[in-house]
């Protein structure tokens, strides 16, 4: 049921002075009530794209914008001045940008922010402006919308903010919605209801533009599929046939990619436990007196060389669990055992020895290293305080050989961490863990901020540690995909309880519990 | 939703008192472990040629023969009864100093301050607006310009303004002894400068950092102008750092009158508390730092309630009942 066109684009071509050219040359026309996904991996020019089909490539840097052929509801937006486009924002098309925590100005109420696209045409009284703010509130799928008016971001959870953000950029009806990876910060199961309302607007007629790296998001709602590579367009067609034969080689990288193998394979059979917890129990306290129980009576058993799976959605408890099972936390109730002896009970001083044997790597690795430091000594540290540290004069050859395990070459050691790209810093983290030959690595989302190509091969990393070395893994994460890649066993979680557990794929097979299944469902398995 | 503000407002203010009797204690005894005898003062200073029996006289009538823990009693006494007592060398109330040089070092505090703000918001604006070779150079310019004013000294400033404005040019008086403006306009621009450089910094910091924010790529995603996009949204992340330090600059300036009173011949708190300390008058310099140290918190209270107006972020922490969270708590952080 598609319509007009409404956004008709020639060979783009995007360039910074410095930067070079971004887009070199690209078609895309997107028709009234059509979704059309743009894709490609990190670095092939989406987000420039996304900005430029908003007149806002030129944020920062003055961007050389040129093109055959840029037709924005039948305008010429080639000869748009910035005035023009000033008009045509929110009016003739809105954005939906990634982060709606950031996207939302965390000072100004969701009402305000909504309502901004309206009073900037300064031709609605305010009544009527206040009606529109709720009915975009409302249509947007956001319970009570007069109380979330009021709010201000940081009062809502991710799936609403975004929702918000997405009342914000459509409430003045614009015929053309950029949604810029609106789904890539969300838990699987709330990105799968954003999605559905980002559907829901193409099915009222707007023509929909969604970038994303994400090909599960793709196949849930778009018509067409647009694949970028390096600023060109290398493959284009309907979402089904391309998904289901692609054409291209990268395309085709791009579906393995997202299509992750089912299961570990051959893996050494689980020994004795490890890290047992009993009884687990944690509950924090709210500002006003109240308390929020965040893990309530959880038992989980990790045996030497298993990989265990912690899945639900956020604040379902799983980070709070992890954190307990590495001792960076104490129960309020309930015990943590290392090999039969106490953990969590122990006090840190006596810990200490024993930390080299469980080892957490974190979501974003950015955050647990020094920016000034070099992987070098990022790597030196952590060998330094390994339980058979290396002779000083030995120390880059086991940095090195440590780099080498995760498939990283020599030369990356003399880079600081924040140039390295997403997968090489969370292979340098992993490496890190892996220096103190630890039996337990704790891995808490680790892949979820990564684009599918890496992530599918940072996963492919964690099977071969298992593999070679036999380390035992509990993977937080709220993906099944991820932890069907890599996990022998799942425990489900949601409201700090365990409500579902067992082998990977009799739960994925046979999902009991709502929430289980709900993440089935958004996962697409 | 009006009681949990009271309760806040009451805390800060006992907090207020307690800040007021550390200071005193602490400039009580500082004063007597800095040595010389309060006697000098009350009978003429440094240098009086009195009598052992005019001294013992007046060590027995302003009670400095009682041991010194009685003496630090009283003077805390005084105090908390606002009665700060009488001025050693100028026998008259010390209340009444006080109030008569107050008001000029306030208001110079207080212009200055103002001042401060205008140039730092004038520079902040035109510089995250700049555009073009020409714009960014200037922007780059006046960041020189910052760091320059940031570090100048008092002293130095005010010689040079003075030679320049006064001496030279015959523009404005180099002393000035009231409230007339022509004499405020050297010293309030002396004590000026290297607030607002300092200042500045901090505000154009914070605000290219809002104009890069993605809720400011949102905003003009709706349509919004560069000026509603400024208005509305980056110069309130651009001046709540700004405004946080402004009461520490306030401390600066207060801090900064006693020199530019000094040095352009003012009257005012600043030359008083100088006077009193060579004097040993304990009752002058007790009153006036426990007034100035009053004064500061009291501009730290102000801070902190603009603070919670400007950024509703703060206010969940003096509500007691927080703002409920929809969907799931975040507790994992």
């Amino acid at each position: 049921m598609t319509g007009d066109t409404v956004l008709d684009i020639a060979g783009l071509r995007v360039g910074f002075p410095r930067g070079g050219e971004v887009l070199h040359g690209v078609d895309l026309r997107v028709a009234a009530g059509e979704c059309v996904a743009v894709v490609g991996g990190s670095g092939a020019g989406k987000s420039v794209l996304a900005r430029t089909l908003v007149g806002l490539a030129g944020e920062g840097a003055r961007a050389d914008v040129r093109a055959d052929r840029f037709t924005l509801l039948g305008r010429d937006a080639t000869a748009f001045t910035e005035r023009a486009w000033r008009a045509a924002r929110g009016r003739d098309v809105g954005l939906v940008l990634q982060d709606a925590l950031g996207s939302l100005d965390p000072l100004r109420t969701v009402g305000a922010e909504v309502a901004e696209a309206l009073q900037v045409r300064r031709s609605l009284d305010r009544a009527t402006t206040a009606d529109r703010v709720r009915a975009a509130l409302a249509d947007a799928g956001l319970d009570q919308p007069e109380v979330r008016a009021r709010q201000r971001s940081g009062d809502l959870s991710g799936g609403m903010r975004q929702r918000a953000l997405i009342a914000s950029a459509v409430v003045a009806r614009p015929p053309l919605l950029v949604a810029d990876e609106p789904t890539t910060a969300l838990d699987a199961t709330v990105a799968a209801r954003v999605l559905d309302l980002l559907a829901r607007l193409r099915d009222e007629g707007t023509a929909v533009v969604l970038v994303t790296h994400d090909l599960g998001a793709v196949a849930r709602v778009a018509d067409r599929v647009v694949v970028l590579r390096d600023g060109v367009v290398v493959e284009e067609g309907l979402t089904a046939a391309l998904l289901a034969a692609p054409r291209e080689e990268y395309t085709r990288a791009l579906v393995d990619a997202a299509r992750l193998a089912d299961g570990p394979g051959d893996v050494p059979a689980a020994g004795a436990p490890v890290l047992t917890g009993t009884g687990l129990r944690r509950t924090f306290p709210l500002p006003g007196g109240a308390r929020v129980t965040a893990v309530d009576g959880v038992d989980l058993t990790v045996h030497a060389g298993e990989a265990v799976g912690l899945v639900g959605e956020s604040g379902s408890g799983k980070t709070t669990l992890a954190r307990m099972l590495l001792a960076a936390d104490t129960p309020d109730a309930g015990q943590v055992l290392l090999d039969g002896g106490p953990w969590s009970a122990r006090p840190e001083r006596d810990r200490r020895p024993a930390r080299a044997g469980v080892r957490l790597v974190p979501q974003d690795p950015l955050g647990t290293v020094d920016p000034r430091l070099t992987v070098r000594s990022v790597l030196h540290d952590a060998l330094r305080t390994a339980p058979h540290p290396p002779a000083r004069a030995d120390r880059d050859a086991a940095a090195t050989a440590l780099l080498a395990a995760v498939h990283l070459p020599a030369d990356v050691l003399d880079r600081r961490p924040r140039t390295l790209s997403g997968g090489q810093r969370q292979r340098v983290a992993i490496a890190r863990a892996l220096a103190s030959e630890p039996r337990v690595l704790l891995l808490d989302e680790p892949v979820s901020a990564l684009d599918v190509q890496v992530q599918a091969a940072v996963l492919d990393l964690l099977v071969e540690l298992r593999r070679t070395r036999g380390v035992a893994m509990v993977l937080v994460s709220h993906d099944l995909g991820v932890v069907r890649r890599v996990c022998d066993r799942v425990l489900v979680m949601s409201g700090g309880r365990v409500v579902e557990e067992g082998p990977v794929a009799d739960v994925l097979s046979a999902p009991t519990h709502a929430v289980t299944r709900a993440l089935v469902a958004a996962r697409g398995i | 939703m009006r009681l949990p503000w009271v309760r806040w407002l009451l805390g800060r203010l006992v907090s207020a008192l307690l800040v007021a009797w550390v200071v005193a204690t602490v400039v009580f005894f500082a004063l007597r472990a800095a040595g010389g005898d309060p006697t000098e003062a009350i009978l003429g200073g440094p240098g009086s040629q009195a009598g052992p029996d005019a001294v013992a006289q007046a060590r027995a009538q302003y009670g400095l023969d009682q041991p010194l823990v009685v003496q630090y009693l009283v003077q805390i006494g005084r105090v908390l009864t606002l009665d700060l007592g009488d001025s050693y060398a100028r026998k008259v109330p010390v209340a009444d100093l006080l109030l008569a040089q107050l008001p000029g070092t306030m208001l110079l505090a207080v212009l200055a301050l103002a001042l401060a703000w205008v140039l730092a918001l004038a520079v902040a604006t035109a510089a995250v607006r700049a555009r073009g070779p020409v714009g960014r150079a200037c922007a780059a310019a006046l960041r020189g310009v910052e760091v320059v004013a940031a570090v100048v000294p008092h002293f130095w400033l005010g010689a040079v303004l003075i030679v320049v404005f006064s001496s030279t040019l015959g523009w404005f008086p180099a002393t000035s002894s009231g409230t007339d403006l022509a004499g405020l306009v050297l010293p309030t621009v002396t004590l000026t400068v290297p607030v607002a450089g300092f200042l500045g910094q901090v505000m154009r910091d914070s605000l290219t950092e809002a104009a890069a924010a993605p809720f400011a790529t949102s905003a003009r995603a709706r349509g919004a102008s560069p000026t509603r996009v400024l208005w509305r949204h980056t110069l309130r992340h651009g001046v709540l750092p700004a405004v946080a330090l402004s009461g520490w600059a306030f401390g600066s300036l207060l801090s900064g009158a006693v020199v530019v009173e000094t040095l352009f011949g003012r009257p005012g708190l600043g030359r008083l508390l100088l006077d009193a300390t060579m004097q040993r008058d304990v009752p002058v310099v007790v009153g006036a730092v426990v007034v100035v140290a009053v004064v500061y918190v009291l501009v730290m209270l102000l801070v902190d309630v603009v603070e919670r107006l400007l950024d509703p972020r703060l206010r969940a922490v003096t509500d007691a009942a927080p703002v409920p969270r929809a969907g799931e708590p975040a507790v994992l952080g």
